[in-house]
């Protein structure tokens, strides 16, 4: 058993835009080489309170991007006196991947709602491209979903859809 | 940020690309410059994404098509972006034409191989300033020339010959559009990371225009795929 194995996640994370907004979603499971070492993990986390992250790839990586991206966007909203946009927020994400992109190793699916442009979804994976999209998959799991989305994603979907 | 540990000679070394686009064609027509690209981003041998954008306009004067890692693209558009903003600034009447572009872009990309940290990407660079044309291109260890007609990654192998066949000076936008169009179903056909999803863009004395993308029709009436299980026995 390796312990020192770094700590995957083997996550499947996705972002969907409907109508209203966004709806992300993530699995629970975190894993150390075969071991499972969280079967209740939260891969989706807060950054402000009009945007989250969906984390994927190496848990200390993303935990750490996000911690970063959550501290920066503090500071972002009390110089501009109103809630930051998904964009900034996601382009944040973005300076920080891409410039350690030597270091890194963890994809990033970036949701919220802002009242310029509502509910959007930013695709930022490994590598640092940002690519704002109408539904994002990531993580290890997302392989076997790309046929699914393919063939059943519509846009305007109610939020039950 | 996180990024400056000094010491260590591995912080700036050349790595691997994770999101790229494949080849990008362009050649010289009677008005200016067509540029042709397909939307495609692999993320190795999977194509992840296919909306990608890679024909973006420079300036007043200049079209960039990119091919090789995406996020080095969007970092070498923020770089045109401040350029070209500098020279606005000058609000001297005078805007970098595509020579003045093509030279900055052929700098960064060699400093960058020099200290063994490339943007991984082959560009090219077209547009039209006072009548003049120009396409050049440039890629990742800072090869750049200018010619009639450029192509980037497969292109070089599948796309340039064909051109070399049937360019000429003084093509119309039509002939050249078509030209464009053979030569991107050819890498359909034979490029595993194309998709069939291809923008054109032109560029011209009055400016750029962005067409929208469009699917190309392809051929697969073959005598084989008719009767497929005649012969089938020992074949292949």
């Amino acid at each position: 058993m390796d312990f020192n194995a770094p700590h995957s996640m083997g996550t499947t994370i996705i972002g969907v835009t409907y109508n209203g907004g966004v709806v992300l979603g993530a699995d629970s499971r975190t894993s150390t080489g075969v071991y499972v070492a969280n079967r209740a993990s939260d891969k989706i986390t807060q950054l402000t309170d009009n945007v989250y992250v969906c984390r994927s790839g190496s848990a200390a990586d993303s935990q750490v991007v996000s911690d970063y991206v959550r501290y920066f966007l503090h500071q972002h909203t009390i110089q501009l006196g109103q809630p930051a946009t998904v964009k900034v927020a996601a382009n944040l994400v973005r300076l920080l991947s891409y410039n350690n992109k030597n270091f890194l190793e963890t994809g990033l699916i970036v949701g919220g709602w802002d009242k310029y442009e509502g509910g959007q979804i930013y695709g930022v994976p490994l590598g640092g491209t940002i690519v704002q999209q109408p539904f994002a998959i990531g993580g290890s799991g997302s392989s076997y979903l790309y046929g699914f989305f393919d063939q059943a994603w519509k846009g305007r979907m109610t939020k039950d859809e | 940020m996180a990024s400056n540990s000094d010491s260590v000679s591995d912080t700036q070394r050349s790595l691997y690309p994770y999101v790229t686009g494949t080849s990008v064609v362009a050649l010289k027509y009677k008005n200016g410059i067509l540029m042709a690209a397909d939307m495609g981003g692999s993320y190795g041998s999977t194509l992840r994404y296919k909306s990608i954008d890679r024909l973006k306009p420079i300036g007043k004067h200049s079209l960039l098509g990119a091919s090789g890692e995406i996020s080095d693209f969007q970092e070498i558009l923020r770089y045109l972006d401040e350029l070209i903003l500098y020279d606005n600034m000058w609000d001297d009447g005078n805007s970098l034409g595509p020579k003045e572009v093509h030279n900055y872009l052929t700098r960064v990309m060699y400093n960058r191989r020099n200290k063994f940290n490339p943007l991984w990407n082959a560009l090219v660079l077209g547009g039209v300033k006072n009548g003049q044309k120009y396409l050049g291109m440039v890629n990742m260890i800072g090869i750049n020339f200018e010619d009639n007609h450029v192509a980037t990654g497969l292109g070089n192998h599948l796309a340039r010959p064909i051109l070399r066949d049937e360019w000429h000076e003084n093509l119309t936008f039509e002939e050249g559009v078509k030209l464009l169009e053979k030569c991107m179903r050819v890498l359909l056909y034979r490029d595993r990371s194309a998709v069939n999803k291809i923008q054109i863009s032109k560029i011209t004395e009055e400016g750029a225009t962005l067409f929208s993308p469009f699917s190309l029709k392809t051929c697969w009436e073959f005598s084989a795929f008719k009767n497929p299980t005649v012969g089938a026995e020992g074949s292949w």
